[in-house]
């Protein structure tokens, strides 16, 4: 069965990274995974989220000031 | 006994963490970071981003991706040099300068019709900022200078220095190849735009590390283009930093290595590693002051230098003595110009130049009295 997903994109492997590091801060359960061709992106390395932690991500990104767009995905 | 008295070049000995993260690196990770995306990959990824964040860590810089990494110090002041000066510019620096300045301004010159006036400092190679502003003019679009000379280790007034550049609106880009890790560095209060460090000296990481902040509003072009595992369908070098000035892929074990030294030492913090070399160079200079056939440059006391001391002996060459402190004593030490023709001139020593003793971290009282009695010893002989 298809389940829903976010992928966070950004400009580059070092937002990524910092994205890592402040979601992970946040006990926020994150995967770094290459960013399907779909969804293009600037930078290869995009971030999955769950639905459910979609927004405590948007917060803690937004707080660090990290670029960042959110893509729904279905895998 | 073996006594190393070189860590302005470089320094010798590294915590054992950096040995152990490069190792680790190497044996395995081994991938390549910020392009491809498989667990390795990832893995060297986050070992540069923890580099970087220690570093902007280190020195108070709020945004990390303005730390960008380069191969040295040198490469970090052509990037900045290089990068931000335009056809007729003004520039102004000090008598004091490495040629790792000195050289990209004269290229400068040649290539750019870029003018240079060369601030003179006084006898202990320390610049007056009221010269400094004297030589500002309405076209100068750079204020470049040492934070402490390699030669004399002269501590310069830099934050006075960039005061007066920004009231001015020009940028200051600061040589700190002598003092990331030895002296306190906060740019969150720093008036600096720009700031070079060497990863390999005072902050105790690998040869072949280095890098440039990059302060906010600054647009440099960069030394280089290349992949960047960012904005890749595109041909032309992206905007975004760090990636705009680092293409190609990095020297990941050294990075390894530099953050794992920058670990050690925001855990030991550079104000105690500033205490522990206070004493040390404090008995140095006064030891060498007291050797009756030594003549010494520079300031004498630690609150003006960084750590390093130029001496020669009497009556005798500088090589052949630096050649008999290391057969005779162990003694390893620097002798010549230290790549700094124009600080020699200042102090009076070129172009036979001077030996030079610079300590480190890992220095000991212990080196420093065998150094001082070696002394003593050639002179008497």
């Amino acid at each position: 069965m298809a389940e829903e997903y976010v992928i966070v994109i950004f400009p580059s492997t070092h937002h990524a990274l910092k994205a890592e590091r402040v979601a992970g801060e946040k006990g926020i359960d994150v995967k770094m995974i290459p960013v399907p061709r779909e969804i293009s992106s600037d930078c290869n390395m995009g971030m999955r989220v769950s639905c459910e932690d979609e927004e405590a991500a948007r917060t803690v990104l937004e707080e660090s000031n990290v670029q960042c767009e959110f893509v729904p995905w279905l895998v | 006994m073996e006594v190393y008295l070189d860590n302005a070049a470089t320094s010798r000995r590294k915590p054992e963490a950096v040995y152990e993260a490069m190792g680790r690196f190497m044996r395995e990770t081994g991938a390549s970071p910020g392009r491809s995306v498989h667990g390795p990959g990832i893995e060297a990824g986050r070992i540069v981003a923890g580099a970087r964040e220690r570093a902007a860590g280190l020195f108070g810089i709020d945004d990390d991706s303005r730390v960008v990494f380069t191969l040295n110090c040198t490469e970090a002041l052509n990037l900045a040099i290089k990068g931000i000066l335009k056809e007729g510019d003004h520039v102004v620096t000090t008598s004091m300068e490495h040629n790792s300045v000195m050289r990209p301004l004269s290229a400068m010159t040649g290539e750019r019709d870029v003018s240079v006036t060369r601030v003179q400092a006084d006898g202990d190679g320390i610049v007056d900022p009221d010269d400094m502003e004297r030589a500002m003019t309405p076209e100068t679009a750079l204020v470049v200078m040492t934070h402490a000379s390699n030669v004399t280790g002269s501590i310069q007034p830099i934050e006075e220095c960039g005061r007066i550049a920004r009231e001015h609106g020009i940028p200051l880009l600061v040589d700190a190849a002598q003092t990331a890790g030895c002296l306190p560095i906060d740019l969150s209060s720093l008036p600096v735009d720009l700031l070079a460090f060497s990863g390999h000296k005072g902050l105790m990481g690998p040869q072949g590390t280095g890098g440039l902040y990059v302060g906010e509003g600054i647009e440099l072009a960069p030394l280089k283009q290349g992949g960047t595992g960012s904005n890749s369908s595109e041909e032309y070098q992206p905007d975004i930093l760090p990636d705009r000035y680092e293409s190609g892929t990095p020297n990941t074990p050294g990075l390894a290595g530099l953050g794992a030294a920058l670990g050690f030492i925001l855990d030991e913090t550079v104000e105690a590693i500033r205490e522990k070399t206070k004493k040390a160079g404090g008995m140095l200079a006064d030891g060498l002051r007291g050797v009756d056939c030594v003549r010494t440059y520079g300031p004498p006391d630690m609150e003006r230098n960084v750590g390093n001391f130029s001496f020669a002996v009497e009556g005798r060459d500088i090589a052949e003595t630096a050649h008999a402190l290391e057969s005779g004593y162990g003694i390893m030490t620097r002798v010549g110009l230290q790549c700094s023709p124009s600080a020699h001139r200042t102090i009076g020593t070129f172009p036979g130049g001077t030996i030079r003793a610079s300590i480190g971290h890992f220095t000991t009282e212990e080196d420093v009295a065998h150094f001082l009695g070696s002394l003593e010893d050639l002179c008497s002989g």
